[in-house]
């Protein structure tokens, strides 16, 4: 499997802060979202992965600079009976993944709809990324890259291709926001534990998946 | 040829012209004579003569066109069982506690139950149906009339419309006809929703021809419930703008089909509240409703196949992981302590093999078990709660049929298969449940009672053991439910029923019998039958129902010496199976 490159060893003597933050991947369905979190968050990938029923919540750490960042991850269900509950994840998200298969047009469609519907309804300051999904498949490519990557300019989103199953620019994303996101005190987790190493070991240990 | 084969006829038939000739050579005297009771081969599988048995259903283009030239074909309707329609659909969906209430409704009598062929008896039953001879009139009449513009004006002109290649690509498939049981859901207006087996773009005909079945016999101000053709049997279920069809050459009864077609109409309830399913198609009577229900069509196959095989679902009961009352009350107090004073926290079920561990519930609220099972069937079909805690509304039919209540699904522990299910009616209340499943576990790896429920889950204190102790290792499988409370004991499917087919062929044999003596009138409460592979005994008394198989060659009265044996035994061990009282949160 790849190595991380994101998530460092705590430096155990650093100053370690600890940020917690919202995430919610949206898209439409079987394109790729759950595979994209699992590979984040456990390091695998399934062939045959299950359409999700309503939401998952997940929770994964990665460290950047000396920030140990804690993503609060909902993997929401694409399936059209689900849209109407969108709103109750991405409503105090600080961060989203609009995902879209590169093979599928109508996904990408589908994609922008939820930007611009995260533009409207959520918080202001959510930093959006862009997922074109399934990379690995660029033989039967039907979104370019240079079509996506204009459109993520012109929205100011991060934006990158990815694929779950190679684990191509998976951690990236991740770590893309990661670094995006305003570490000020206010994301500073409220409940940290007065045992901070304990916490980091945590981290370390989650870091150790992958 | 039997009806389960009216795909052939219809892929067969030269040209799919129709073929006017055949409709009117019908004569009502004909039918009301000949027509024979539906249960009539039930037991008797005989070869039956290929021209007696036909019911043809011919496709043309956009119209549907049926003649029943046959003799074995009958064709019940509700106002022939007055009870049948709307009865048997609300006493299964509460529950059988009372199974008598329908036997009235149902067959008249215990019907071909050593075999026998009783055709001659039939008859007279028949004779008693005057209405149906009349339905059966109208059915013909409104065929030829009704069925063209019924077909071309509802919109639906397209789908009627099928190339004679679709109809060999798909419904020519050996696999297909092969299948013994059938189930398809459409829409009124004849859109594919599901199909069992096979794809249902590709069954777009048939849809139309089912859906030209229901609205024939509507027309006449009656409901199309089932038509029988030796031992198969078509039901359908009329659900609003939903239309449920079972078709079975299994020897099914129409209860059983019935029950069946209610868990699958529930499900889809399940999925997106009866509400929305109304309001839908009082918009758009075509929508597709399988835009909404995509990726559930999962829910529904493994639905299915556990009413045909899972003992709780198929006696419409509660099944517990047998263990020591003492360890389950240390579980649910940890649950409800943990929980209680979580406002609109309606339930909190812990279940694991299929099976119940605890189950406590908000005061005045109680759990039924066609609910329970909806719940049991979501979380043995979806592999993939156990990568997460999921948040996922769901709708309980008989808890709020037009409401969802939001469920926290998550597993005890990754190794360990016990799930637990928090329902609420605040869909804004996920941290505080997942606040609480962490106290729960930590409360349980306190008391020891993790240890105890990943024990009692590796390895079951083994119900043989216990039955060879007590001498009755003759007993291969049995299913116990006891009538007050609805719960089910039953012990494991071991071989020789431990493949799907084989488990699947017991429990046909269980349902035939039960179902027989359900419907049966005055009541028969015991029932044995001897076969080559085993001997399949069913027993109804006031207190309990239980069916039992055992080996072969073994005399009736030993049989029944040992399940009364058994019977006492489960009734001594109660404690492990039940949960005596079932805590408020
Ligand atoms: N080749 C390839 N297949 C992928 C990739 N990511 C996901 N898949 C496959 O695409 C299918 C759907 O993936 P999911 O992760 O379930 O999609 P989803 O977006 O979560 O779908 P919903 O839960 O229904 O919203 C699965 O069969 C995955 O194996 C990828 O990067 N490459
Ligand atoms: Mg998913």
């Amino acid at each position: 499997m790849a190595n991380r490159s994101g998530p460092q060893r705590p430096n155990g003597t650093a100053q370690a802060k600890i940020c917690q933050f919202k995430l919610v991947l949206l898209g439409e369905s079987a394109v790729g979202k759950s595979s994209l979190v699992l590979r984040f968050v456990k390091g695998q990938f399934h062939e045959f992965q299950e359409s999700t029923i309503g939401a998952a919540f997940l929770t994964q750490t990665v460290c950047v600079d000396d920030t140990t960042v804690k993503f609060e991850i909902w993997d929401t269900a694409g399936q059209e009976r689900y849209h109407s509950l969108a709103p109750m994840y991405y409503r105090g998200a600080q961060a989203a993944i609009v995902v879209y298969d590169v093979t599928n047009q109508d996904t990408f469609g589908r994609a922008k709809t939820w930007v611009k519907e995260l533009q409207r309804q959520a918080s202001p300051n959510i930093v959006i990324a862009l997922a074109g999904n399934k990379a690995d498949l660029a033989n039967k490519r039907s979104v370019e890259l240079e079509e996506a990557q204009a459109y993520a300019e012109e929205n100011q989103l991060l934006f990158m291709e990815t694929s779950a199953k190679t684990a191509k620019n998976v951690n990236e994303v991740f770590l893309a926001i990661a670094k995006k996101l305003p570490k000020n005190d206010q994301n500073v987790n409220p409940s940290v534990p007065v045992n901070i190493t304990a916490w980091l070991t945590i981290c370390v240990l989650r870091a150790g998946h992958f | 040829m039997p009806v389960g084969e009216l795909t052939s006829t219809l892929a067969n038939a030269p040209g799919y012209e129709i073929d006017p000739s055949r409709v009117p050579a019908v004569t009502p005297a004909e039918i009301s004579t000949e027509v024979p009771l539906k249960s009539s081969d039930l037991g008797n599988s005989a070869e039956l003569p290929t021209e007696a048995t036909s019911l043809e259903i011919k496709s043309c283009s956009s119209s549907a066109t049926f003649t029943m030239p046959a003799a074995d074909v009958s064709l019940v309707t509700s106002s022939v069982l007055p009870g049948l329609g709307s009865s048997s659909i609300n006493a299964l969906s509460a529950n059988t506690e009372e199974p008598s209430e329908l036997s009235e409704s149902n067959t008249p009598s215990a019907v071909g139950m050593n075999g026998d062929d009783e055709s001659g008896s039939h008859k007279d039953n028949f004779e008693g149906r005057g209405c149906e001879r009349a339905a059966l009139n109208d059915f013909k009449a409104n065929v030829i009339i009704e069925a063209e513009p019924k077909a071309s004006e509802s919109n639906q002109e397209k789908d009627l419309v099928v190339e004679e290649s679709d109809l060999r690509d798909s419904i020519e498939t050996e696999a297909w006809r092969g299948e013994q049981r059938h189930v398809f859901v459409l829409s009124s207006s004849g859109k594919p929703v599901y199909s069992r087996h096979g794809s249902e773009d590709k069954l777009v005909t048939l849809f139309g021809v089912m859906q030209a079945l229901v609205s024939i016999v509507e027309d006449s101000d009656d409901k199309i419930e089932s038509i029988h053709f030796g031992k198969n049997v078509i039901v359908f279920q009329v659900r609003g703008p939903i239309i449920l069809v079972a078709v079975s050459k299994k020897n099914d009864s129409v209860l059983f089909c019935n029950n069946q077609l209610t868990y699958v109409y529930n499900q889809i309830v399940s999925v997106l509240t009866l509400k929305t399913v109304t309001s839908i198609f009082e918009r758009r009577q075509n929508y597709d409703l399988r835009r909404l229900l995509a990726g559930s069509e999962r829910l529904i196959d493994h639905l299915l196949q556990f009413y045909e095989t899972e003992p709780s679902i198929f006696m419409n009961g509660i099944s517990y992981i047998p263990m020591p009352s003492a360890h389950r009350e240390s579980v649910s107090s940890a649950i409800v302590s943990a929980c209680s004073k979580i406002k609109n926290l309606v339930y909190a079920v812990l279940v694991a093999n299929n099976k119940l561990i605890s189950l406590a519930r908000k005061r005045g609220y109680s759990m039924s078990p066609s609910d329970l099972h909806l719940i049991l069937n979501m979380v043995a079909a979806s592999e993939s709660l156990k990568t997460a805690e999921s948040w996922t509304p769901i709708c309980l039919p008989n808890f709020n049929i037009d409401g969802f209540l939001y469920a926290h699904v998550s597993y005890m522990a990754d190794d360990c298969p016990a799930c637990l299910l928090l329902l609420t009616v605040d869909q804004e209340q996920f941290f505080q449940l997942s606040e609480a499943k962490m106290k729960i576990t930590e409360k349980l790896v306190k008391n020891k009672s993790m240890t105890f429920i990943n024990e009692v889950l590796k390895a079951p204190p083994s119900l043989w053991m216990s039955l060879h102790a007590l001498g009755l290792s003759k007993i291969r499988h049995f299913i116990y439910k006891c009538r007050k409370t609805s719960i089910v004991v039953s012990s494991p499917l071991s071989p020789p029923y431990s493949t799907t087919e084989e488990a699947n062929a017991l429990f046909t044999k269980y349902q035939t019998l039960y179902s027989s003596m359900i419907h049966s009138n005055p009541q028969i409460h015991t029932l044995f039958q001897t076969s080559a592979e085993e001997s399949v005994v069913c027993l109804l008394t006031e207190k309990y129902e239980i069916l039992v198989a055992v080996e072969p060659m073994v005399k009736k009265q030993l049989a029944l010496d040992m399940i009364t044996k058994l019977c006492q035994w489960v009734q001594s061990e109660e404690d492990r199976f039940f949960l005596s009282s079932v805590p408020y949160l």
